[in-house]
């Protein structure tokens, strides 16, 4: 739960790191539909098209990622306002930290039911959370920072779940959603006699048309100017090409609509440009409607940059929450052993896991989720010659200070006045803090640790 | 300023509640700070149109509770006195403790079997057996079964976990499964 927590809660900026991790793409807002076809027909006939992909993309530019960008489902490339096909797309490391928190790397189907089951499963969390805890009222603003470690561990823990039940519940059946969706509609197919699990998709997911011969140059701009007019306040976000390396394929463009929660209204033409019709997100079924705002619910991608402060904020209170609730847990046992501190460098070892699995990624472009886990495990393991906790903490927050001013070094190097741009410094700044933070207490923390030791010995003679 | 005043009227509630809960524990007081909770979900709503505004107000009423709670400690603490008395000493911890014996493992391990996966799929098909017998569309059967089957779930794991008698335990979920399957199925 805490990699599925420290992960989402940086995956809320994940469209912002996919555009730190490329840098040098060309950024612009305004392009012009019949460059944007033209472009996209060449692409298609060029060889960093994949023939054998089923969808082919058009991802348009909006004010997080000012940039417009071609793909086929491995790979992309960003396109200039001239219609030049630019720089090539990369997200791999993007790509890791999603694929943590959506799977925690594990094959799909099943790391996604996984991760969802912990979902339903953090419901239980929080119902067990309020149950047993009778003085609820009574100790709502309440911090006992003097007190014991486990004192002070349970206020924070408690303080932090029970303000933030209403958001944690949220992200909790939200979480659960992706996973079960398919297995929900498969089981309730299987309970219905006179439908197949094909029609009950259908009724939530609408159906594809049924195209012939649709070949020839894609209408991109025909189709673009009916959106503008059937959708004038939308905001464009991508267009699939549907069964891309067949006759039956057709477009559909997704648009974010304006004030509401629903990850989009879709819209669909076939090749020649020809509207062939709405799936019904916007003003479908109530329950329709509900499914389709799960995304932007979980990930707070709406309402633009303050949702996403607002979301990394109770998203970091939930990763503290789940961590206390461990520390609580082993506070509470008469004992200490290794879990103690196989614990506690789990914890702190994960941090520098995600940060060197990004130098690797991002700067040298080797592929890191082995080398993710392989510290995970490591620094685990590393933490058992520890001598306790608040070494462990001390030196793995130093590693973390060092490996990410390492990478924010070495992403300087590698790209130059580039890493200058905005692009790059909102991730950047937010990094280099990052790394300030946990260089002070780690600093601090061995002075701490020195006093507290000695104290600690005085009061033991 | 329709941003600003809710903004105002959020931290307000938090505020209330905080003065209700920390000097007067006055009713009245309190019962003012959820009025004005209530009153800055109309007004975020307003601006931000109901969907996102809801969110946001139950998002700004955690934040700011966790600020209140947070300034706080700031005027009654020294922070470093924590610091230093959880600082566990040099110990030469055992692999496992000895207080871990198998049969502790063994309860474990039928418990979280019970939990987990039998009273995820306990869930499921309860969740999906109850929408069945309401005259709903598809759409809302399954979107129905699907928001409520983590609590479902979540109160069944929590119910299991609490309970003492395993055997009653294991009778009530799998008596779940049977009577839902047969809703489903039969």
């Amino acid at each position: 739960m805490y990699l599925i927590c420290l992960s989402g809660t940086i995956a809320v900026f994940y469209e912002e790191i996919e555009r730190w991790e490329q840098p040098v793409a060309e950024e612009y807002l305004s392009y012009d539909k019949s460059i944007v076809e033209q472009s996209f027909n060449a692409y298609i006939k060029t060889k960093k098209h994949n023939e054998s992909s089923e969808h082919l993309y058009i991802v348009f530019p909006n004010e997080v990622i000012p940039r417009l960008k071609f793909a086929d489902d491995m790979s992309g490339w960003y396109v200039n306002a001239d219609g030049k096909m630019g720089r090539e797309s990369i997200d791999d490391w993007t790509e890791l930290l999603k694929g943590l928190h959506n799977n925690l790397h594990l094959p799909i189907s099943f790391g996604y039911l996984f991760v969802s089951a912990i979902g339903a499963l953090f419901c239980g969390l929080i119902f067990s959370g309020f149950l047993s805890h009778p003085s609820i009222f009574k100790d709502a603003f309440k911090w006992r920072t003097k007190s014991s470690q486990r004192i002070n561990q349970t206020d924070i823990h408690n303080r932090l779940s029970v303000w933030g039940a209403p958001f944690h519940l949220m992200i909790a059946i939200t979480g659960t959603f992706y996973g079960f969706i398919l297995l929900f509609m498969i089981v309730f197919s299987q309970s219905i006699d006179d439908l197949d699990q094909q029609q009950v998709m259908d009724q939530v997911y609408p159906a594809e048309p049924k195209l012939e011969n649709q070949t020839g140059e894609i209408k991109v701009a025909i189709a673009l100017t009916e959106i503008e007019q059937l959708t004038p306040d939308g905001q464009l976000l991508f267009m699939i090409i549907h069964d891309a390396n067949t006759e039956q394929r057709f477009m559909e463009f997704f648009v974010q609509q304006p004030g509401r929660l629903i990850y989009s209204e879709n819209y669909r033409f076939d090749i020649a440009g020809n509207y062939l019709g709405k799936s019904g997100f916007s003003d479908g079924h109530i329950a329709k409607q509900i499914a389709y705002s799960v995304y932007r619910i979980h990930f707070g991608h709406f309402a633009g940059y303050a949702t996403k402060i607002i979301y990394f904020v109770l998203g970091l209170a939930l990763t503290v929450i789940s961590v206390s609730g461990i520390n609580i847990w082993l506070a509470k046992r008469k004992y200490k052993d290794k879990i103690n501190l196989l614990w506690s460098a789990f914890v702190w070892g994960t941090p520098i896991a995600l940060s060197v699995s990004a130098i690797t990624q991002v700067i040298f472009h080797i592929e890191s989720i082995n080398i993710f886990w392989g510290l995970v495990v490591g620094c685990s393991l590393a933490g058992l010659k520890q001598q306790n906790e608040i070494i462990i903490r001390r030196n793995y927050q130093l590693l973390t200070a060092v490996s990410l001013f390492v990478l924010l070094a070495g992403f300087s190097i590698k790209y130059g006045e580039f890493s200058l741009n905005n692009s790059s410094l909102t991730i950047s700044i937010p990094l280099l803090i990052c790394a300030a933070y946990f260089l002070y207490k780690g600093l601090t923390r061995k002075i701490l640790s020195t006093q507290g030791q000695q104290e600690s010995q005085e009061k033991i003679t | 300023m329709g941003l600003y005043l809710s903004l105002i009227i959020s931290l307000l509630s938090v505020v209330l509640l905080f003065v209700s809960w920390n000097r007067t524990k006055s009713r009245f007081i309190s019962t003012f700070g959820w009025f004005f909770f209530a009153v800055s979900i109309f007004i975020w709503a307003k601006i931000l149109g109901s969907e996102i505004g809801t969110v946001y107000a139950l998002n700004f009423l955690s934040v700011f509770a966790w600020v209140v709670t947070y300034l706080k400690t700031l005027n009654d603490n020294n922070w470093q006195i924590s610091a230093i008395s959880g600082t566990p000493v040099n110990i030469n911890l055992p692999s496992v403790s000895a207080a871990i014996s198998h049969q502790t493992l063994i309860n474990n391990f039928v418990l979280f079997i019970l939990a987990v996966p039998l009273a995820g799929v306990a869930s499921i098909l309860f969740s999906l057996a109850a929408v069945s017998l309401f005259p709903l569309t598809i759409v809302a059967k399954i979107g129905i079964s699907i928001f409520i089957f983590p609590i479902i779930w979540g109160g069944l794991s929590f119910w299991v976990c609490a309970k003492t008698k395993m055997p009653l335990a294991y009778s009530l979920v799998t008596s779940i499964v049977l009577i839902s399957s047969t809703i489903l199925f039969l």
